[in-house]
């Protein structure tokens, strides 16, 4: 029996997509630091278009391990696009470039595979009601008290935070 | 017609929404129709009962498009992220609904009255709860904000709402509620809001995932997923064309979150609940 299930653990390892490393360059000449922080030391300063590897996403931050494997440290995330540099956008399947797609998703190319299952316009426009499904979509729904358990073993503490307005400013006392 | 004209025309749609959405108390026969052209004509908003009815008639033809994906436990895992976020709204009374379709695309929709639909082809492209969480705080902004309910009722077609009062039963108004709302939601849906609806429903996510407790970068993580995606990915084509640039959104909520969300970075992103509750649909994908 453990064997059946060392052997089932094994082939759903095997079937177990391959974790792809995110890759993307610097938008701008960014501070590499040593930590997650403003105040942080600065490793480096990475100058436009060096190629990173991603290692990690913490809040405004990102792990990056340079292409040539000289330095690694933290940037600001938003400092950083997905991809490769030389890569012309609109040149091929960019979802699997930088390896999110590629775990999952289907071959895609400008006219769609069939077998898929679309929501396209055209599946939009021709859709005809289907209440049965809304129901079964309200079966599912959560009540309040599950949503406070379910906070609570994600470790998720609801805090106050105001909304901001485009240019950053908060927004009146809303919660 | 005079400006007026038209808007009065428009509201006795909304006044046929009232009826219709009243569901199996209210008979018709009782109504003094005087004075519902009366209560119409002073601007009244569209309650909550009958904004939940027209987002149910919505879904409806949503998920008429592409049903529910068959896999309960991402169904109620789902729900369970989106009724946090969405508790920390300034509707948190509301019935909220979460689904997961089984489409490839990759998108995500809202539907008035808290009807929340994100396809699997969306959930594919994520990494983590706090994505997740980033993804469906955009789409209860644009319910706390009536974005869809705004656009719906702007539309002329609205008016041919009226015709559904006669209707017998509730049943039956609803069903014809439904019919009626079909088209003007199809366009809609394909046509997409506002751009600044959906530059607000950016800032509002990010806001209501926070309060929620998760790393507010989450949508961010997810416009930056969505940015390095070919333009032209057939997959992505109705969100494309539906939603502002994902570089034009990563640039506005760069201004607009600045440094204020520093002080967040330890927040959970909560990847490895992530992972399991979605295994089913990445072991499907093989």
């Amino acid at each position: 029996m453990t064997r059946f299930f060392l052997a089932l653990a094994i082939a759903l390892a095997a079937a177990a997509p391959a974790a792809a490393v995110e890759s993307g360059y610097t938008l701008r000449p960014t501070e590499l630091k040593d930590k997650p922080f403003v105040d942080a030391e600065t490793v480096a300063t990475l100058p436009e278009k060096t190629q990173v590897e991603i290692v990690t996403r913490q809040g405004a931050w990102m792990q990056v391990r340079t292409k040539d494997a000289k330095s690694q440290g933290w940037v600001r995330m938003l400092s950083v696009r997905l991809g490769d540099p030389n890569q012309k956008p609109g040149g091929g399947n960019i979802l699997s470039a930088i390896g999110v797609g590629s775990r999952t998703r289907p071959q895609t190319t400008a006219t769609v595979t069939t077998g898929v299952r679309g929501f396209s316009e055209e599946d939009l426009k021709g859709a005809k009601p289907n209440p049965a499904e809304v129901d079964k979509m309200e079966s599912y729904s959560a009540d309040p008290a599950q949503s406070e358990a379910f906070a609570q073993s994600g470790k998720l503490a609801a805090r106050d935070v105001a909304y901001f307005d485009e240019t950053g400013k908060p927004l009146g006392k809303k919660k | 017609m005079s400006a007026s004209g038209a808007r009065s025309a428009l509201l006795a749609g909304g006044c046929a929404i009232l009826l219709s959405a009243c569901g199996g108390d209210f008979n018709i026969q009782n109504v003094d129709i005087g004075s519902v052209v009366k209560n119409v004509s002073d601007l009244r908003p569209v309650q909550e009962p009958e904004e939940i009815e027209i987002g149910r008639g919505v879904a409806e033809t949503l998920l008429g498009a592409r049903p529910l994906l068959d896999d309960a436990e991402l169904q109620r895992y789902v729900n369970s992220v989106g009724l946090w976020v969405a508790r920390q709204s300034e509707r948190p009374e509301l019935p909220w609904h979460f689904a997961v379709n089984d489409s490839d695309h990759v998108n995500a929709f809202a539907a008035p009255g808290g009807y929340i639909v994100v396809t699997k082809g969306m959930m594919r492209q994520l990494r983590s709860e706090a994505e997740l969480a980033g993804v469906l705080g955009h789409e209860i902004a644009h319910v706390v904000q009536k974005h869809h309910l705004k656009a719906l009722r702007k539309n002329a077609a609205m008016n041919l709402l009226g015709t559904g009062v006669a209707a017998a039963t509730a049943e039956s108004r609803h069903a014809e509620l439904v019919q009626q709302l079909a088209g003007p939601a199809k366009e809609l849906y394909a046509r997409g809001l506002d751009k600044a609806d959906e530059f607000e429903a950016d800032r509002m996510g990010v806001v209501l995932s926070a309060r929620g407790g998760y790393d507010p970068y989450g949508l961010p993580a997810v416009l930056q997923t969505l940015s390095a995606a070919d333009q032209k990915d057939a997959f992505l084509a109705l969100l494309f064309k539906t939603h502002p640039s994902p570089e034009a959104r990563i640039e506005k909520l760069a201004i607009g979150m600045g440094n204020r969300f520093d002080g967040f970075a330890q927040a959970p992103q909560n990847a490895s609940r992530f992972e399991q509750a979605t295994r089913k649909l990445r072991l499907a994908s093989q």
